[in-house]
């Protein structure tokens, strides 16, 4: 229960036109769950909103370097893969070792050093 | 180090290419219960493998360190989530976490390097004795034979125990069931039926693959120390899914047999698959089907639980000579409870197999062993699988032992009994008790025919019931050093010629005349 009514708060407040207006959805879902007895979900309610906004957060075009200024290379090569490169947003981790690695949505480009001396590793190590 | 390793490493570091094609990946959003919810995957099809990538949040050398690659088999295509149970550590999944679409459906390698290794359902090893070589992959989840490709049964299998291939004989590519309570010996008909197959030519030997669904470690342990000490893990590959192993896997382990012994009818020669036990598969893909919110319909089992069972089944088959004359033969093992066959599970797998072993708790607890009740068991294959030496001795036993216990059971009542009655179970008695065997001692078929022959033409008669046992020992004993030539006549021609029987009776008068000892008078 607490997870549909999550998804219906985020729903309405992506529609709304400006502030006043998502504080007044809030309201609503508050009276809806005084009337109902169902205050003690609000919590619940409210964590699952986090974790949609995460989730959203992560869908955000991505492109992760082990520098920034690797990124303009990262850029150029990036756009060899895909039709036209959308606004990114630069993270750096040096995890990585090298390259880079672009995430959107469901999409995923991996040239990081780290995926390919993985790959590599597991390959010699099952001979 | 062993220099041919490093050329090896050093060729694979000089061809290795690292990929960046654009992947499609979805993320977990909720895990639990061996079950991941993903978003995402929207090309994902029915039983795709998907890899869970662990790496993400990992360095590199904690990456490199931790264990093999994650998968999970989609099993739930919903509006806006995919469901996948994990195969493997659940554990090892996390909230957030990456998953890539393989674009395959679940297959395991197969082939000759399996013989003699213990694996799990994924075709990895369990053994310590390295990993599994192989080049051909198959899918574990792939339509049976069509009729045309098939041909009838005609060839036995023979598992060493004379009840069964006396009584109700098996084919090859023939599904019988073996179905009986708790440690009533379903299991070790099994392992017998493995065994003998030691007794049948290189050539003609089927190669034999037990699957371990939901059991005890313990006693998989014990089943693979008792066919490596008999010589019989050469030909044969065991698929364990025990009792600790994910839900998953054990739902898929009968499917991994499958494809395992299908590598080799495929390719002419016979196999033989053991499914120990379809109850336990049933329970696990309950469990499975319940987390994936599918409808329960009866007992909570989901509506599709007889296609389970169906199309695991319908596998087995006898390939026709165009196909390679091939066979795969099913003995899967249904437990009972309290001796009732007609709850659900069972009746479903006895409407799909062509005959089935009862085994009764009752006649086991009397020291029957191995418990076989005749009138509940069948197969429908029948003396087709059967050669004309057993044919000729085996026909008129089964008759002979319904009627007996038919009487048994009158004679608790009645006080004074005819003479034609007395004799008849007098007979009964003796081959009640001739049938008995230990376990773990198979019989070739052709002792089997001269043992039998002789019950039936009244070698035990003059023995006590309780000494037929040891008779029958000593009898093939006599046979196998004296005239050996008789079960080697039997064996190459797989008939029982006027020639055979009249050296098997007058081995039998030899055999009297030089074991009087044996011979005392009956006791009623």
């Amino acid at each position: 229960m607490p997870v549909e009514y999550a998804h219906a708060l985020s729903r309405s407040l992506e529609n709304a036109a400006n502030s006043s207006e998502a504080e007044a959805h809030v309201d609503e879902l508050v009276a809806v769950l005084k009337r109902e007895g169902k205050m003690r979900a609000l919590p619940a309610i409210l964590r699952e909103l986090e974790r949609l906004q995460a989730r959203e957060y992560a869908q955000k075009p991505t492109l992760t370097v082990t520098k920034e200024s690797d990124s303009q290379k990262a850029l150029k090569e990036l756009g060899n893969h895909l039709r036209s490169v959308p606004e990114v947003e630069i993270q750096t981790d040096e995890r990585l070792v090298g390259g880079w690695r672009y995430t959107d949505g469901d999409t995923l480009v991996d040239a990081s050093y780290k995926t390919a001396l993985l790959q590599l590793y597991r390959r010699v190590t099952t001979l | 180090m062993d220099t041919l390793i490093i050329e090896k490493i050093q060729k694979e570091i000089e061809k290795f290419e690292p990929t960046t094609d654009l992947e499609k990946v979805g993320r977990v959003v909720r895990v639990g219960d061996g079950v991941a919810e993903i978003e995402g995957l929207e090309n994902a099809v029915m039983s795709e493998m998907v890899l869970f990538d662990d790496s993400g949040d990992k360095s590199l050398e904690e990456a490199m360190s931790s264990k093999e690659a994650l998968y999970g088999l989609v099993l739930n295509l919903e509006e806006d989530a995919v469901k996948a149970v994990v195969l493997g550590d659940v554990e090892r999944v996390q909230e957030g976490m990456l998953v890539k679409s393989t674009g395959r459906v679940l297959s395991i390698p197969v082939g000759e390097s399996l013989l003699g290794r213990v694996v799990n359902t994924l075709a990895e090893p369990l053994d310590g004795k390295g990993p599994i070589e192989s080049d051909s992959y198959a899918p574990i989840e792939r339509d049976a034979y069509g009729v045309i490709d098939r041909k009838s049964v005609d060839t036995p299998i023979h598992t060493g125990i004379k009840a069964i291939d006396a009584m109700v004989p098996i084919g090859r590519g023939q599904r019988e069931l073996i179905i009986g309570d708790r440690f009533t010996g379903k299991t070790t008909v099994a392992i017998d039926a493995i065994l003998n197959q030691k007794n049948e030519p290189e050539d003609t030997r089927p190669i034999c693959i037990y699957v371990a669904v939901g059991q005890k470690e313990s006693k998989t342990a014990r089943i693979v120390a008792q066919l490596e000490e008999a010589g019989a893990m050469d030909y044969t590959v065991v698929v364990s899914a025990s009792a600790a192993a994910p839900a998953a896997l054990q739902f898929l382990a009968p499917f991994s047999g499958a494809t395992i012994g299908e590598y080799f009818m495929d390719r002419g020669r016979d196999a033989l698959v053991i499914y120990d036990d379809l109850s336990k598969q049933a329970v696990a893909y309950r469990q499975l089907s319940l987390l994936l919110r599918r409808p329960p319909g009866r007992e909570a089992y989901p509506g599709d639980i007889f296609y389970l069972h169906s199309r695991l089944l319908e596998r087995a088959a006898k390939l026709s000579d165009e196909k390679g004359g091939g066979s795969l033969t099913a003995l899967p093992i249904i437990e009972t409870q309290e001796g009732d066959v007609s709850s659900y599970i069972p009746t479903n797998v006895i409407s799909i197999t062509d005959g089935q072993i009862f085994l009764d708790a009752g006649l086991f607890n009397k020291g029957t062993r191995p418990a076989i009740d005749v009138g509940n068991s069948v197969s429908r294959v029948g003396s087709s699988a059967q050669t004309k030496a057993m044919k000729a001795v085996g026909g008129s036993i089964r008759i002979e032992l319904a009627q007996f216990r038919e009487l048994e059971a009158f004679m608790q009542f009645a006080q004074d009994l005819d003479e034609a009655t007395k004799k008849r179970i007098d007979s009964g008695r003796r081959m009640a008790e001739l049938l008995k065997q230990r376990n773990g001692e198979p019989l070739p078929f052709e002792k089997q025919v001269v043992s039998i022959y002789a019950g039936i033409n009244g070698l035990f008669a003059g023995i006590k019931v309780e000494d037929v046992t040891t008779a029958e020992g000593k009898w093939l004993e006599y046979i196998d050093g004296q005239h050996s030539d008789v079960l080697k006549e039997i064996h190459s021609t797989g008939k029982l010629e006027d020639a055979t029987t009249e050296k098997i009776d007058s081995a039998m008068e030899d055999f009297k005349k030089t074991h009087t000892d044996l011979f005392s008078t009956d006791e009623e």
